[in-house]
């Protein structure tokens, strides 16, 4: 993970509010954190901000491809978290709250900025990702045209695959996070895998060559 | 969907090792049998490699926007503040309650009425202040502080609940306040039985009850 934004100690937090026989678990520690902070506990929130900021950020980043925005929708994510987490109900974790928060920042940001809006329909020129015959001949580079596909997925697919794999989210909780049926998630995934389908071959026959 | 589609769809997450036991069973199993499953498995785990390895263009996150955050929340802050009350004059306050209180009743009426303000106050401090320091904790349901028994939940209460709601909803969830409140004001409540779903059931029975339950959450192990 990137580093902490503040040089405040989680632990100790934790040891602080935690009784002898219910030790805080994780999820109950931003549980607490956003209970603090909708009293207005600023400590709880600089702890929470170092946790959660860098990697709304990166999420943010990897989305929109503009390091100010991203940094705008991580500060604007932040700032919902402040005014909202007296609204905070548990009825999904503080995690999968915040993303939706996010979620909805960075698609928000995201429609603003024509270059990477690409509806669903609208992706046909990612199916055509072929490897060239340079790339394929170096696997680094490989790589590098795989990112750059991913870049080209339109926003609701590049979510999931980043929510997947870099924020660990099961299908449910991004069902959750994006508001829609769990049956979305799992078609989204399917299409976007479907369009990098001709590098990940490539990537993979490459690796087997080595 | 066929049953072979439906471990397909589930493959990413079986890769990124976040389906439950029973899906992950499912799906190994499925893979055991399948070549075609494994070699797209293989391909979701170089997807994964892709979207996990550092990207060279990408920017860090900078701590210092931590900064940026503080200067919103205090001007969101300020817009929340009521408006200044307007300056009030004291020696024509004094002035006029001298004025209003010419007999010797209304005197006594005032006196007794400062007296009532100065009990209520001193029972305000004295319940902010919560326990005397030492003072042990002993739960809601009556018992010493469990140690076993079923899952567990963090619970916050609404500051308008009562002793009798509390004991109520504890007696229909057949639970017991283990731990609280904390200095946010929450409780740990343990079930006397179950497992996770029991868990899951109380918590959305609490929350069926906004009016005495601000939040619930089960506590995972």
């Amino acid at each position: 993970m990137d580093a902490p934004a503040v040089t405040l100690d989680a632990h100790d937090f934790e040891m602080t509010h935690a009784t002898a026989d219910a030790p805080a678990p994780a999820v109950s520690r931003d549980v607490h954190l956003l209970a603090a902070i909708a009293r207005g506990d600023r400590r709880s929130f600089e702890l929470l901000y170092a946790d959660y900021a860098p990697r709304v950020f990166r999420f943010a980043y990897r989305m929109i491809r503009d390091q100010s925005k991203a940094e705008e929708v991580t500060n604007d994510v932040m700032l919902d978290i402040w005014k909202g987490a007296k609204s905070f109900e548990g009825r999904s974790s503080p995690a999968t709250w915040i993303f939706g928060v996010a979620r909805h920042r960075t698609l928000n940001a995201v429609r603003g900025r024509t270059l990477y809006l690409t509806d669903l329909g609208e992706a046909e020129e990612v199916a055509d990702a072929a490897p060239s015959p340079e790339a394929s001949a170096d696997g680094n580079r490989l790589g590098e045209q795989l990112q750059a596909a991913l870049d080209r997925l339109s926003a609701e697919h590049r979510e999931v695959i980043e929510l997947t794999f870099m924020e660990g989210k099961s299908y449910r909780e991004i069902a959750e996070i994006a508001h829609c049926p769990e049956n979305t998630i799992k078609t989204r995934m399917f299409h976007a895998k479907k369009k990098l389908a001709p590098l990940l071959s490539a990537v993979l026959e490459d690796g087997a060559r080595e | 969907m066929s049953d072979l589609d439906e471990i397909r769809s589930l493959l990413p997450w079986y890769a990124a090792g976040t389906l439950d036991a029973g899906e992950t069973a499912a799906v190994e199993t499925a893979l055991a049998g399948s070549e075609e499953l494994r070699a797209e498995l293989r391909e979701l785990r170089a997807l994964q490699d892709v979207v996990l390895a550092p990207r060279a263009a990408e920017p860090s996150f900078r701590p210092s926007l931590i900064a940026g955050a503080w200067q919103r929340i205090d001007a969101y802050e300020r817009e929340q503040r009521p408006a200044r009350p307007v300056q009030l004059q004291p020696l024509a306050g004094l002035r006029r309650l001298w004025a209003e209180f010419s007999s010797p009743a209304q005197w006594v009426l005032a006196a007794q009425f400062t007296v009532i303000l100065a009990l209520g106050g001193a029972l305000a401090i004295s319940m902010s202040r919560g326990p005397a320091a030492g003072s042990e904790f002993s739960t809601l349901a009556g018992g010493a502080t469990a140690t076993a028994g079923g899952p567990r939940l963090t619970v916050a209460f609404q500051p308008s609940a009562t002793e009798a709601d509390l004991r109520s909803l504890l007696e229909r969830l057949d639970a017991q306040v283990v731990a609280g409140p904390t200095a946010e004001q929450m409780y740990t409540l343990q079930l006397k039985r179950g497992g996770a779903a029991e868990a899951e059931h109380a918590a959305a029975e609490l929350r069926a009850a906004p009016e005495l339950v601000r939040f619930a959450v089960p506590e995972h192990p």
